[in-house]
């Protein structure tokens, strides 16, 4: 039994593995090319990958859980399109047309984000805690990125 | 300083009683909620989200500067320092979008007004 339990482990984590490794090369194809950026995206998505199916299975408990699917897919929308448009600011060379095109894309994802919330919580009437819970999937994953990263240079100073 | 602080106040404090008046005299019959109110909760969210994206404004522009500031001084830290960019950028940004549904909830879908 708990052989079986420990193969099931196995099994799951090399799927997470290869996951991310697949979402990272794609967005490496999408031009984040910092390492450290891409891994902190890809934990991201993968958060949000994991919520996705969890809300869906769940959706028979009420507006809750999509409420939370809801905020943790438009918080990762919009750290996405952040890291990319400070990747494209900082890394690639100035251009009056890339200028013009970074500003717009900013202000249409913040247009995009308050318009949502607009329609998420007075059309909709989702809770809002699930959704605040669902935006905040953002600083948890920063949070428990920088401690692995803190753990891992700690172990390799020791 | 301690004048101009004292102005800003006073404007508030008039805007307020002014806005409480005429919220007053347009919802006099069908509003759910007491007219007062009503305008105070306009009120409030118009200076809530004013003071949010006051603050985030100013954080993220130090931030900003801080990074330029470390990228022209250090270019090949722009790596590091963009990373950490990214994490304060959207740290600051969190709170303004938390200030939003607040502001959101208290204008459109204020759990108080029956």
């Amino acid at each position: 039994m708990q052989t079986q339990g420990t193969t099931m482990m196995q099994q799951a984590r090399a799927m997470a593995g290869r996951l991310s490794h697949g979402v990272e090369a794609k967005l490496y194809k999408r031009g984040f090319t910092q390492p450290a950026v891409r891994r902190l995206i890809t934990w991201q998505v993968l958060v949000t990958l994991a919520v996705l199916p969890a809300g869906v299975l769940f959706f028979w408990l009420g507006l809750w859980p999509l409420a939370f699917v809801a905020g943790s897919l438009l918080a990762t929308f919009n750290f996405y399109f952040l890291a990319k448009s400070l990747q494209q600011i900082v890394f690639v060379k100035y251009d009056r047309q890339l200028l013009v095109s970074v500003l717009l894309r900013f202000y249409g994802r913040l247009g995009i984000t308050a318009v949502a919330l607009f329609l998420l919580i007075v059309w909709c009437r989702v809770p809002v805690v699930a959704l605040v819970a669902g935006l905040s999937t953002v600083v948890a994953t920063i949070v428990v990125w920088g401690g692995a990263r803190l753990f891992e240079q700690n172990a390799k100073e020791a | 300083m301690r004048k101009t602080f004292f102005i800003v106040l006073n404007t508030m404090a008039i805007l307020l009683v002014g806005a409480v008046a005429a919220f007053a005299q347009e919802h006099a019959g069908g509003a759910t909620m007491d007219a007062s109110a009503l305008g105070l909760t306009c009120f409030a969210a118009a200076i809530g989200m004013a003071i949010a994206a006051a603050g985030c404004g100013i954080g993220q522009g130090l931030g900003l500067k801080a990074a330029c500031d470390g990228t022209a001084r250090n270019p090949e830290a722009g790596g590091k320092i963009m990373v950490t960019l990214i994490l304060g950028l959207a740290f600051v940004e969190s709170l303004a979008i938390y200030a939003l549904v607040v502001n959101l909830i208290l204008l459109v879908a204020n759990p108080f007004i029956g």
